[in-house]
């Protein structure tokens, strides 16, 4: 599943190389357009909500918004918070906690007057604050010979963070007047850690999954809901 | 100009992208190694024929049942503080009783914690054979080399 809507996200860039070609010719008019509207977009990320109504083992909201504020580049921000239990072979933890993004897109679509559809590529930094809890775990022996006991251990791991930053490309569609429904896709890297004693951080809020040479992908749905700030062109 | 930056982009995503993490390949909690020297001349190594040898409370370990060997590699009990093996050789039953530390280290995701053992010490032992019982690792972090001599 994951692997088909990665390739559907790689075809999509043949479509945005075309959409390139053409802005060349669509330049030099540019000046004499009428200034943009200036607006705020405001919504949440659906896709933590829906996982946290099937799996009880995740808990989450996300508060995103952007705004376009210089040609095709939009601020955008993302603040949240989690509870996510992983369970491992040999383990099993909770992590708590809140995290920020903030960075810019740049919208690659050349819509037509009056519309405001996506296709975004964009940069993020973002940071969190959580704990770890390790719930439980056995000790990895080699063989079935001992069968070892479960260690209810409950060790919590607090005041840890991450620092990171993320490729995001997905897009944004109006599908009724001032709602758009949006998709993206991140790849992150984690800059910095505070690692835990004797646990390492598997998974960090707002980041994901932390691989093993601190990458992770990020896969996400979001609402938002238009709000106009300046309208000029009329 | 625009076109190269996503050139760029697909670029640095392919050159970084995500490594796999859960397949455990690093060492996990290691096994005593226990070696048999000759007591009347301690250079040398002395193999014993056993029936069987196992963990108090444990089955018998199928590896070593009618074998014989002059080195073992067997498991601590991760679960206590102390492992009792019975080593049966036909009418008599040898018995030795570690006692330990441990210590649950984190390995990674896959391997999850393996226990490492310190301060191993004879806790008691019999003596239809064994004459003399020597640590020369009090320390079981690895299987490299052998943390116990066992001279008969």
């Amino acid at each position: 599943m994951k692997k088909k809507l990665t390739y559907i996200f790689i075809i999509n860039f043949f479509f945005i190389t075309g959409s390139f070609a053409q802005e060349i010719t669509e330049k030099e008019t540019d000046s004499i357009k009428p200034k943009k509207d200036l607006y705020l977009r405001v919504g949440v990320n659906t896709i933590k909500p829906i996982i946290s109504f099937f799996d009880e083992d995740v808990k989450g909201i996300g508060i995103i918004a952007d705004m376009n504020v210089y040609k095709r580049f939009y601020a955008a921000i993302e603040f949240g918070n989690e509870e996510k239990t992983t369970n491992e072979d040999y383990f099993n933890f909770t992590t708590t906690g809140s995290y920020f993004k903030a960075g810019f897109d740049f919208n690659a679509y050349n819509n037509w007057v009056g519309m405001n559809n996506d296709i975004f590529f964009g940069l993020r930094y973002g940071v969190s604050f959580f704990d770890q809890t390790l719930n439980n775990y056995t000790s990895h022996t080699i063989g079935s010979y001992l069968n070892p006991e479960l260690v209810t251990a409950g060790t919590e791991f607090s005041s840890l963070n991450a620092h990171w930053f993320e490729f995001v490309m997905g897009l944004k569609v109006e599908t009724i007047k001032n709602i758009y429904i949006g998709m993206s896709m991140s790849f992150n890297k984690i800059l910095s850690t505070k690692e835990p004693e004797n646990f390492k951080n598997l998974y960090a809020p707002g980041f994901g999954r932390i691989f093993s040479n601190d990458t992770g992908f990020g896969f996400n749905y979001t609402l938002s809901y238009q709000i106009p700030i300046r309208k000029k062109n009329k | 100009m625009k076109l190269n930056l996503i050139y760029i982009i697909l670029g640095l995503l392919t050159v970084i992208s995500c490594e796999r993490d859960d397949i455990c390949l690093d060492d996990v909690t290691p096994n005593l190694i226990i070696r048999f020297y000759d007591f009347e001349n301690q250079a040398e190594l002395k193999s014993i024929s056993m029936d069987s040898i196992k963990i108090e409370g444990f089955e018998v370990l199928e590896d070593y049942t009618g074998n014989t060997t002059d080195s073992l590699t067997i498991p601590l009990n991760v679960s206590d503080e102390i492992t009792k093996f019975i080593i049966y050789e036909d009418t008599t039953e040898e018995t030795i009783t570690f006692s330990y530390d441990r210590f649950d280290e984190f390995v990674s995701r896959s391997c999850g914690y393996r226990t490492i053992f310190n301060n191993i010490a004879v806790q008691e032992n019999s003596d239809n054979w064994i004459q003399l019982i020597e640590i020369v690792n009090s320390t079981i972090n690895n299987e490299e080399k052998a943390h116990i001599y066992i001279y008969h």
